[in-house]
């Protein structure tokens, strides 16, 4: 079955690269704009393999997504990528005991963003 | 990535704008939580897009102001109408900073010292640039080999890891001998799925230092207790020996580290023993060596019977398996998935065996280009990358023609005439780059060149005359270069003078569709046409969803499906024109049950899987869905060679067959009916 990734994130360039990149690669791709806007495909009925999120973004950030998808009886398994930067130690740990399964450090080329992918989606 | 630099300056000039607004807030309440944060949002925002669309200079400026607010989020520092008289100057040179020449503009990288120097008498730490991590492999080909002990948490699972994959991960570094610990598993009754029960000790020997190893598990570091020991600098997993007295020791719970180094140790003693008679041994290896014999020529028959066999040891599998469950006999569980193993291997041997490069095929285009430049007095530099990519070997034949095509057109009409090209500004020589690579199940391959790309607007102009395309409805970039593969849309009229491009695209698409394949265009004026095949690995298996009409089995490949939807057979009754609005969209379906003629009534409730049909989704209504299935495709006899819809068919393990539906001739097939 095609796997279908959400991918969350306020920045509407570092979506596109990501919605290229991952539709390229041959996955099915749902685009969030911020927290919020991605709590409604979690609406029981829409098959999401993989989420991956920014952290900062207005409305609701990316902890808060992660909680609130780890809460939801349906999805509360799949695995949870994140977007960061490398001098951002604390917040990784942040998103990790939130229950992110792990992330992308930025600036990321295609085939970094596709190999840690790989780690977590097969 | 030139698109998304655009994107990523219209963003960025947003996103200072919006900074601007919020420090000007923060003037007046500089103890605003919300504003506070807002500001550092905006920054790493800048700071992330900055350095992933290679603009370094904001990333570098960004990282330490970030620092800086970051701080004051956090409450180690406060605001001072310095800072905000320093953020609003940041302000203006980040808008200089996006500017096209600000890698050039000597006063624009002044100024970015200048303020850099004031930015970090703010913060404690150097100013860093953020900067790639090198990627440069230092390759180290002495082999070592390493003990790993990996016991996951009970939880991991919680947070969506699979360790398995992580063990996937490790045999991909070398050759690895796992040892299972499931001790701690408790007795039927008791098990709670979501936790995690057993660990692993894993040997491995690799080239691969030790940070490659830790890497696998960077995300779980938190989640497992993991440790890393170098046993030995040789590859000693490969001495059987090794195996057979770790297998002795074995307690059934953990080795001991004695215990390994004991082995290791009495290992090397049998090895340093017999120096004298070494250097003798060394001498026959290297002789034996030169005269073995690496590769053998194999009638392409044989393979195929080969094949065949695979196949049906495939199938016999899966009735074993069937039994197997049935039966419930552990030790009867413990050979079929013995068998199984095995049965996997010898399947990816085998295919292994059908793949070929691609080399062997663009011998052939280099010389196609050189004698096509020449007739065309063009003079063009033909690049190939990735061509010890391999596919199957009839697949490679399937591609070629196409492959000739696209490149035929990239000469006539994609590349300009040397004149031309250097009054565009670029060198008269002009450049085509065939370029493969696999990705996943599938190989892509694309060619590339530096032309004059495809005439968009000309194309949706005779597209419009043809109407091909509504008159009214603007249309997307991509929408219009899709056009060139409508049929028709080249063979009428002289449209190849014009696009570049009309020679029978919609032949290769079609082509392409054929080996469940696909072709994709990308093109700019003035810069040049992309054009990429995709194709599967191999055409023998095909990953499919099995699906029931009555008491018939159908598979329908996986790639071609979009959605699955349940859905009463009521609800499709009551639209009209057979188009359901499936999340408000219109989907277009076909009853296949009718279509197919199978005789009998749907149940209530029904399954509407959604294919993937030239970009648009069409919904195709089956009865109930068995579940995935790997399905070993065999070819139809010769009677059956005119039912286009069925590309083959396949054994199931209870010996009923199922027919592997070609999608893309279904829906093509029925919308023509219906049409008429």
């Amino acid at each position: 079955m095609v796997k279908t990734i959400l991918i969350v994130d306020d920045s509407e360039s570092i979506r596109e690269v990501v919605h290229f990149t991952l539709e390229n690669a041959g996955y099915n791709v749902l685009v969030g704009i911020d927290g919020k806007d991605a709590l409604k495909y979690f609406d029981g009925k829409t098959q999401i393999d993989l989420l991956i999120t920014d952290l900062y973004m207005p409305n609701m950030d990316g902890i808060e997504l992660i909680k609130s998808v780890r809460a939801n009886e349906e999805y509360k398994r799949i695995p949870i990528l994140f977007l960061t930067t490398e001098s951002q130690r604390e917040k990784k740990l942040e998103a990790k005991d939130a229950g992110a399964t792990g992330w992308i450090i930025k600036p990321f080329v295609p085939a970094k963003l596709l190999s840690a992918l790989n780690k977590v989606l097969r | 990535m030139d698109e998304f630099r655009k994107k990523f300056i219209e963003e960025a000039t947003d996103l200072i704008n919006a900074l601007e607004s919020s420090v000007l807030s923060l003037e007046n309440n500089a103890n605003d939580k919300e504003i506070i944060n807002e500001v550092f949002r905006i920054m790493h925002s800048l700071k992330g897009g900055g350095a992933m669309f290679g603009f370094l200079a904001i990333s570098e400026f960004t990282h330490n102001l970030e620092n800086i607010y970051d701080e004051i989020r956090t409450n180690k520092k406060s605001i001072t109408k310095d800072l905000l008289d320093i953020t609003f100057i940041s302000v203006d040179h980040l808008r200089n900073l996006i500017k096209s020449d600000a890698d050039t503009n000597q006063a624009v990288q002044n100024k970015q010292k200048e303020l850099l120097a004031k930015i970090s008498s703010y913060v404690n730490e150097k100013t860093e640039i953020v900067t790639e991590e090198n990627t440069a492999d230092e390759q180290n080909n002495n082999i070592s080999t390493y003990y790993i002990v990996f016991k996951p948490n009970k939880d991991i699972f919680d947070n969506g890891t699979n360790p398995l994959f992580l063990l996937d991960d490790i045999a991909k570094l070398g050759n690895s001998y796992p040892v299972v610990r499931a001790k701690d598993v408790p007795g039927i009754g008791a098990i709670d799925y979501t936790r995690c029960y057993i660990y692993w000790e894993i040997f491995l020997e690799t080239s691969q230092n030790e940070s490659e190893i830790s890497d696998i598990f960077m995300f779980v570091e938190d989640d497992c207790d993991l440790s890393v020991t170098k046993i030995s600098e040789t590859n000693t997993i490969s001495d059987l020996r090794f195996v057979e007295l770790l297998n002795d020791a074995d307690n059934g719970v953990i080795f001991e580290p004695e215990e390994i180094n004991a082995i290791i140790k009495s290992l090397k003693k049998v090895v340093e023993e017999p120096q004298s008679i070494q250097n003798a041994d060394d001498k026959i290896k290297k002789f034996s060596k030169e005269s073995e014999i690496t590769s053998i020529r194999i009638a392409t028959e044989k393979i195929d019977i080969y094949m065949n066999l695979v196949s049906e040891l495939v199938t016999a599998l899966a009735g074993l398996k069937l039994s197997t469950t049935r039966l419930a006999d552990p030790d009867l569980i413990e050979i079929t998935e013995n068998i199984e193993n095995i049965t996997d291997q010898i399947r990816d041997n085998a295919l292994s065996i059908t793949l070929i490069p691609i080399e062997n095929t663009v011998v052939r285009f280099r010389r196609l280009v050189r004698d096509l430049s020449a007739d065309f007095n063009k003079s063009i530099d033909f690049q190939t990358i990735g061509t010890d990519t391999t596919i199957d070997k009839t697949l490679l034949q399937i591609i070629t023609d196409p492959l000739m095509h696209i490149i035929r057109n990239s000469i006539d009409h994609g590349i300009e005439y040397p004149d031309q090209r250097v009054k565009n500004g670029k060198s008269p020589i002009g450049n085509i780059t065939l370029r493969a690579y696999r990705s996943g199940s599938n190989v892509h391959i694309e060619v590339e060149d530096d032309g004059k790309g495809l005439d968009v607007e000309r194309i949706m102009s005779k597209a419009k005359e043809k109407n091909f395309v509504s008159q009214e409805t603007p249309v997307s970039k991509a929408e219009a270069i899709k056009v060139i593969f409508h049929p028709g849309f080249s063979t009428v009229d002289k449209i190849t003078d014009i696009s570049g491009r009309g020679v029978g695209m919609d032949v290769l698409k079609r082509k392409m569709f054929d080996v469940r394949g696909d072709i994709y265009v990308e093109t700019e004026k003035n810069k040049g046409t992309k054009i990429t095949l995709k194709v599967p690995l191999t055409l023998s298996i095909v990953d499919g969803l099995l699906v029931t009409l009555r008491d018939k089995l159908y598979i329908i490949p996986l790639t071609s499906i979009a959605r699955i939807k349940d859905v009463t057979y009521k609800f499709l009754t009551e639209t009209s024109r057979n188009v359901a609005i499936i999340d408000n969209k219109q989907v277009p379906f076909y009853m296949l049950r009718d279509e197919l003629d199978i005789k009998g009534d749907y149940p209530e409730e029904v399954k509407f899987i959604m294919i993937k049909y030239e970009g648009k989704h069409v919904g195709l209504v089956f009865d109930t869905i068995i579940g995935e299935y790997q399905a070993v495709l065999k070819p139809l006899g010769k009677l059956y060679k005119k039912h286009e819809i069925i590309s083959g068919a396949s054994i199931l393990g209870n010996g009923k067959v199922a027919l592997v539906l070609d999608t893309n001739k279904i829906i093509q097939k029925f919308s023509e009916t219906s049409n008429q």
